[in-house]
């Protein structure tokens, strides 16, 4: 199986504190893949150390077969990170915040410009392209910031908290945005804290407590992994979480 | 096109590093100057054109004083012409590479550290060296823009007038050069400040510095010079004293005249200057690369919240003492701000020290109409600054206009009471007039920079970091305020120093100064009702 992203005995700390904790995942490419946890798992430091931007303590990290440590650049090439808090120029518009990523990830003026009207279109972003930024809506940066997370075509998606700020159909726009990235051959890790969307979209989903995967699989695995036949994710995550918690205490 | 593919070649991904750092460079451009010159209604574009016209007056005085220290010093007969006009040179130089290291460090800091992009940046497949490098250029163009007040005029008027020598060019070069290398020099620094102390402690170290710069320069420097009564003495002469240019002709003989010399194209000047800018710029990217990308992205992991220091006592009833006390608080808590505001405080002290050593009652009047004008100024910037729940206060039932007066009464509450106090100590003492000049020069300049103050502050959101002085925005009005501030004080003074009847007259400045604040205040809208 080809794997978009593997990674092995994953370790970082800050100061005292062990953000991820030895932890190994592979995502088979094409898939989306659920990165659940509470807050402060380790989630988005995995996904930062993934993204090339915190090096691990220890550890191995490929992303579709580079060395994401020994060869960081060429590693950031097939992917793209959408933090939970993104950045936008607030006083460049549109076009102009498109193109500049395009131009970072060294894609061609003319097939940037193709790609970042079709982006925005699909967005309904596209009579906004003039206006700057700053004077966006958050759900409208959101969007944005999706847009410039696939205007290079990556191969690998890391999306934190991508669904934060928009409304109910800017949201059915964004997955069903990912699912046809996804059925196109790309893949996706993804964030969330909205549980109903994971256990819809997320074909495998991994359960982060302390910096360590607790649990990982797809739901029916995962059911079985917390003892349960029937539930939702939320009810097996939140099972998961407690059993942790009272691991950790005794 | 793909320039990280197995097959792209080094030069691919040179060129498109230096495409990239290029585009970097032109969008920070783009930006700033959108940000310092948009404006949405008439009265934003009436106070652009107001500061264009300002900056335009102000630059044309400067041109008009380069002009008046260089004629006075070319035409004043000296038994060494050329070791005069050098030590001229080196004096406008060595107080440019000044100002440019005081504040260069601030912007290090900022430009390298802080910037909201860099996990934007720094997850492309760019080369983090080409970022960096793009930051440190960036950054020396910034310092060039924000410091050049200071060479322009002189080098305009040395290349242009008493006969006129187009060799002066040379110094545009070596202005630039100079600030690569104080670019590098604080890039470097800010590096070390930060893996030794954290971030935290660096940003207040970096306050420091400045205040350290200058004191240290009035004090040391600045003493050798004559004072404000040998000055009066000589005010009437229309040649430079003798004793005046021993000291220019002295400070051509110590190694910074190596800056005058390559300014007026010197080759082996101008191979030193350049080429420890090429070194120090090779060694910053070399050495700073994997702290860069590494340090920056594990700041805010590891920066650890401020303690909220001695201020804990609940607050007491009635809005506007409680919003007094909230914003003096919030100065308080925010380290960069503080630390700020008590180096305004003290740099005028170095300066009224020199000036006035001859005697205290005018130092000390000096010293406290100027500190009244820029301290009132500069806290009330902080209190408008610091991080604010706007939309809680349009909320208030008290009305937004009472938040807008508590901004300005937090700013000028300290620097005016310690006025009234230094006049009323002075009436003790029978220095009238100089009491007169503190209670009626002071208190209403302290008033006036107030109000500009809260004119031009904008509050920043809750968990966004107030950049305050680091923002050149904020330089305009402080600037201003120190400059009239300066201005004000030295005639009040100087009139003092004479006769009353001068001194009311002198007094007007001040008071025609606060009818203009109070007409700025006017044109803006208050500080709760900005978008």
């Amino acid at each position: 199986m080809e794997y978009a992203c593997e990674i092995n005995g994953l370790v970082k700390r800050f100061g005292a504190k062990t953000a991820v904790d030895q932890l190994s995942l592979r995502v088979p490419t094409g898939m989306l893949y659920g990165f659940l946890g509470v807050n402060g798992a380790g989630k988005t430091t995995t996904l930062r150390m993934i993204s090339g931007l915190i090096r691990p303590d220890a550890g191995e990290i490929r992303v579709v077969g580079i060395d994401a440590v020994a060869e960081p650049r060429r590693a950031r090439h097939p992917l793209a990170y959408l933090p939970d808090d993104p950045v936008l120029y607030g006083k460049l518009n549109s076009m102009e915040h498109l193109e500049f990523v395009s131009a970072l990830w060294d894609v061609d003026p003319g097939v940037a410009r193709r790609r970042a009207q079709e982006l925005l279109e699909r967005l309904l972003l596209w009579d906004l392209r003039r206006q700057w930024i700053e004077s966006y809506s958050r759900g409208m940066k959101q969007k944005l910031a999706l847009a410039s997370a696939l205007i290079h075509e990556p191969r690998l998606l890391l999306l934190d908290e991508p669904l934060t700020g928009l409304d109910a159909s800017a949201a059915r726009m964004v997955k069903d945005m990912l699912l046809e990235f996804v059925r196109r051959g790309g893949t996706v890790i993804l964030t969330t804290h909205i549980l109903e969307v994971a256990e819809r979209l997320a074909e495998r989903i991994s359960i982060m407590s302390n910096g360590r995967i607790i649990a990982e699989g797809t739901m029916d695995q995962l059911r079985s992994h917390s003892g349960r036949a029937a539930g939702s994710l939320e009810d097996v995550f939140l099972q998961l979480i407690e059993e942790e918690k009272e691991t950790v205490r005794t | 096109m793909n320039a990280f593919a197995p097959t792209a070649s080094f030069a691919d991904s040179l060129a498109h590093s230096f495409r990239a750092g290029l585009l970097l460079v032109w969008i920070d451009i783009k930006q700033g100057l959108r940000k310092h010159l948009a404006g949405n209604t008439w009265r934003d574009r009436l106070l652009q054109s107001g500061g264009v016209l300002f900056g335009l007056a102000f630059l044309a005085g400067l041109h008009l004083a380069a002009f008046s220290l260089v004629s006075y010093a070319f035409l004043s007969p000296s038994s060494d012409k050329a070791a005069l006009m050098a030590g001229i040179s080196t004096a406008m130089w060595s107080f440019l590479l000044f100002v440019m290291v005081s504040g260069g460090l601030m912007r290090a800091l900022v430009v390298l550290h802080e910037q909201d992009d860099s996990g934007l940046l720094l997850s492309s497949p760019v080369s983090p060296r080409a970022i960096l490098a793009a930051r440190l250029f960036g950054n020396a163009l910034q310092s060039c823009l924000v410091d050049g007040f200071i060479i322009i005029p002189y080098i305009d008027v040395r290349i242009f007038t008493l006969g006129g020598n187009p060799r002066f060019l040379w110094g545009y070069a070596v202005w630039f050069a100079l600030a690569i290398i104080v670019t590098c020099v604080d890039g470097l620094f800010s590096f070390g400040l930060i893996r030794w102390l954290g971030l935290r402690k660096a940003r207040l170290f970096s306050q420091v510095v400045p205040f350290l710069l200058i004191f240290g320069v009035t004090f040391f420097a600045g003493s050798l010079s004559i004072s404000v009564a040998q000055m009066s003495q000589d005010a009437g002469e229309t040649q430079m004293p003798p004793a005046m240019q021993d000291k220019f002709i002295a400070l051509s003989h110590t190694p910074l005249v190596v800056l005058a010399k390559a300014g007026v194209g010197d080759a082996a000047s101008l191979a030193m200057i350049f080429g420890a800018a090429g070194a120090l710029a090779l060694i910053t990217l070399r050495l700073t690369e994997r702290a860069f990308v590494e340090g920056t992205q594990h700041l805010s992991e590891n920066e650890t919240a401020a303690r909220p220091g001695d201020a804990d006592r609940p607050f007491r009833a009635g809005v506007l003492a409680l919003e007094v006390r909230k914003n003096l608080r919030l100065i308080v808590r925010t380290p960069m701000m503080l630390v700020q505001c008590i180096a305004q405080v003290l740099t005028p002290v170095g300066i009224a020290f020199v000036l006035g050593r001859a005697d205290a009652g005018l130092a000390l009047a000096f010293f406290t109409i100027f500190a009244a004008g820029v301290l009132s100024g500069m806290f009330t910037i902080a209190a408008g600054t610091v991080e604010e729940c706007d939309d809680l206060l349009r909320m208030s039932p008290g009305g937004a206009q009472i938040f807008r007066y508590a901004k300005m009464l937090s700013g000028c509450l300290w620097p005016l009471g310690f006025a009234l106090l230094a006049g009323l100590g002075l009436l003790v003492a029978g220095r009238m007039l100089e009491a007169v000049a503190v209670l009626f020069a002071g208190i209403p300049l302290g008033v006036a920079s107030s109000i500009v103050g809260e004119t031009f502050a904008t509050p920043v959101k809750p968990g966004m970091r107030p950049k305050l002085l680091a923002d050149p925005i904020m330089m305009i009005p402080l600037l201003g305020m120190q400059i009239t501030s300066g201005l004000i004080a030295g005639a009040a003074v100087f009139t003092a120093s004479y006769s009353l009847p001068l001194l009311l007259l002198s007094l007007l400045a001040a008071y025609l100064l606060l009818v203009i604040a109070i007409g700025l205040a006017q044109l803006r809208k208050p500080l709760f009702e900005r978008d």
